[in-house]
């Protein structure tokens, strides 16, 4: 191992470096042991910042509030949180340097929208983008410096050839993007999308719900459609808790992946060429667009993840602990709800005192068996797992 | 006029398609350059655009007032950065990879190993704090480094430095912990 660097810098390690590490500290217990306590540290700081701030859009919007570019809505939104921002930034510095990192973005943004703004002015024949002028009061647009006229002409004619190369271009690139956008627009129309800010609930045409981490995107069919038991999950993540009809499989698509539901509680993490499936009850099957007929059934407790257009990959235990963590991280789930689900997924009876039943976590208990899982959820709220008989419950200390 | 004029703006929202098609093809310069000057010319930056311009397609009829269409923009891309960075670093961390062996991985079942995080960082400055906190944010060093007008190497020495202090503190978290149970255990 290099020294200490490599441990407190172990994130930012490349994987060969990381695996470096890995072995070097499977023969030194103690340092081991401080790298744990290390990680244990840093993972408690996240969670504090999760609290403290459950909603990162939040902070974009704080940080945006001064300048004008709030509509109502996110006004509003924000003035029922703003107590608690400045609480969180006053006491967590690094919210404070977010906070400036993102008004800096704002700088940048102006900054490429202005520059944009001037290249495509420049040549006569192309219809100018124009920076929007009611926003303008606060960042003026960028002008590029004028050249003189006898300058240009000459630049225009060593560069004519070389002009209509990137003109081509551009308009194939403009083709191929209104093409895009036309199927969008089609595709899209009769379903509702849905942008979680924050961690939400949806509830489904047909009663099933998904739970939407923040930021994930999801279209559900409009009200009265043909098909309600359908839904698009184009990015983020999310917890499907589907209602159960064997005559009407329910179907989730991603970008590049399937999912055929009998009716199960499970988790879905899409981005644009890689899709996460994790059961957490119930049965699935999880196809590529790629090739739809390998499909790979889940099985309770079990994990699949398919890349690009390949097929699924082959299942494999998943850690629901942290799969739930990322899904119902921030809002948070809560603990009578993880309860049913640990219960669900064990096969086991679960109780919750009132006391606690309400109680949210923003961090997901995770077990090899029901006892272990249960305990873990437990010591999580301060209370204790109590066994009654086949049953559990978990009791106020 | 042109593509962002507040009239067009609403006739893309009121469904001409073609207007909408030329409103998200010219924001594309725009949300490009600002994605590059933040994270580079890399894919993930094309990435991020094509989810920006998702996002304001998704958005565009929800939108109140046409002539802030540049906010909007705005806004979208500035959403579309935090989740980068959050979804790059934390949340994806412990989704994708949760049956890696990662070395001196925590789990809810290691008591032992918490540590009271309140102590711990109050010996810390808040220089370091804020790099940790950021860092746990999901900023790359890099990003850290131009927040807090520094240098990338700056930066990853005060983590270092963290860590070598925070292991005397962490260690002293440990043994009273086990002195506590020794004492409990001898009924003193």
């Amino acid at each position: 191992m290099r020294d200490l660097d490599s441990l407190a810098l172990y994130d930012a390690l490349p994987p060969d470096e990381q695996a470096a590490v890995a072995a070097a500290l499977a023969e030194q217990p103690a340092l081991a042991e401080a790298f744990a306590r290390w990680r244990s540290l840093r993972a408690d700081v996240r969670v504090d910042l999760a609290q403290a701030l459950p909603d990162r859009a939040l902070l974009v919007l704080y940080a945006l509030a001064d300048d004008d570019l709030l509509s109502v809505d996110e006004q509003d939104r924000l003035e029922a949180v703003r107590p608690d921002i400045e609480a969180a930034v006053a006491t967590h510095p690094g919210l404070a340097a977010a906070v400036r990192r993102i008004q800096a973005d704002r700088d940048a943004f102006e900054q490429a929208w202005a520059e944009a703004a001037s290249e495509t002015a420049e040549p006569a024949d192309v219809a100018p983008i124009e920076a929007t002028p009611i926003e303008e009061e606060t960042v003026a647009p960028r002008t590029a410096p004028r050249r003189s006229a006898p300058d240009r002409s000459a630049l225009r004619a060593s560069q004519r050839p070389t002009r209509w190369v990137w003109r081509a271009a551009s308009v194939l690139a403009v083709v191929a993007f209104a093409a895009v956008a036309t199927y969008l627009f089609n595709r899209d129309a009769g379903w509702e999308t849905i942008t979680a800010q924050s961690d939400t609930v949806v509830t489904l045409p047909d009663g099933s719900t998904a739970d939407l981490a923040a930021g994930a995107t999801l279209m559900v069919p409009e009200a009265g459609a043909e098909d309600a038991r359908q839904a698009r999950l184009l990015g983020g993540g999310a917890l499907f808790r589907i209602e159960h009809d064997a005559a009407a499989p329910f179907t989730v698509t991603t970008l590049n992946a399937r999912v055929a539901v009998l009716g199960t509680t499970f988790a879905v993490e899409a981005a644009d060429v890689e899709t996460e499936v994790v059961l957490v009850a119930g049965a699935v099957e999880v196809a590529s667009d790629g090739d739809p007929e390998a499909a790979v059934r889940l099985e309770p407790g079990q994990r699949t993840r398919v890349l690009a257009l390949d097929a699924p990959e082959a299942p494999v235990r998943a850690d629901l602990g942290a799969t739930l963590a990322a899904v119902d991280a921030g809002a948070g789930e809560t603990a009578e709800g993880i309860a049913a689900l640990l219960g669900e997924r064990f096969g086991v009876s679960v109780a919750v005192d009132d006391a606690l039943a309400h109680e949210r976590l923003s961090v997901a208990p995770s077990g090899d068996d029901a006892e272990a899982a249960l305990d873990a959820l437990a010591r999580a709220l301060g209370a204790r797992l109590v066994a009654e008989g086949d049953a559990f419950r978990i009791a106020a200390r | 006029m042109t593509p962002f004029d507040p009239a067009l703006v609403a006739r893309a929202q009121a469904g001409d398609a073609a207007v909408r098609e030329r409103l998200l093809a010219d924001v594309t310069g725009p949300l490009r350059g600002f994605f590059r000057s933040r994270i580079g010319a890399g894919p993930e930056a094309d990435d991020l655009v094509q989810n920006a311009l998702l996002r304001v397609h998704r958005g565009l009829d929800a939108l109140q007032n046409p002539a802030r269409f540049k906010a909007f923009a705005m806004k979208a891309a500035l959403f579309e950065l935090q989740d980068f960075y959050r979804g790059r670093y934390s949340s994806r961390e412990a989704l994708f990879d949760p049956d890696l062996p990662t070395p001196g991985r925590v789990g809810p079942e290691d008591v032992a190993l918490r540590v009271d995080l309140e102590r711990a960082l109050a010996t810390l400055s808040e220089h370091a704090r804020a790099i940790l906190e950021m860092r746990e944010l999901g900023y790359p060093y890099a990003e850290i480094a131009a927040a807090l007008d520094t240098t990338e190497a700056a930066v990853k020495m005060q983590v270092k430095r963290a860590f070598e202090k925070l292991r005397g503190v962490l260690a002293g978290a440990a043994t009273a912990l086990i002195l506590t149970l020794a004492h409990s255990a001898l009924g003193l």
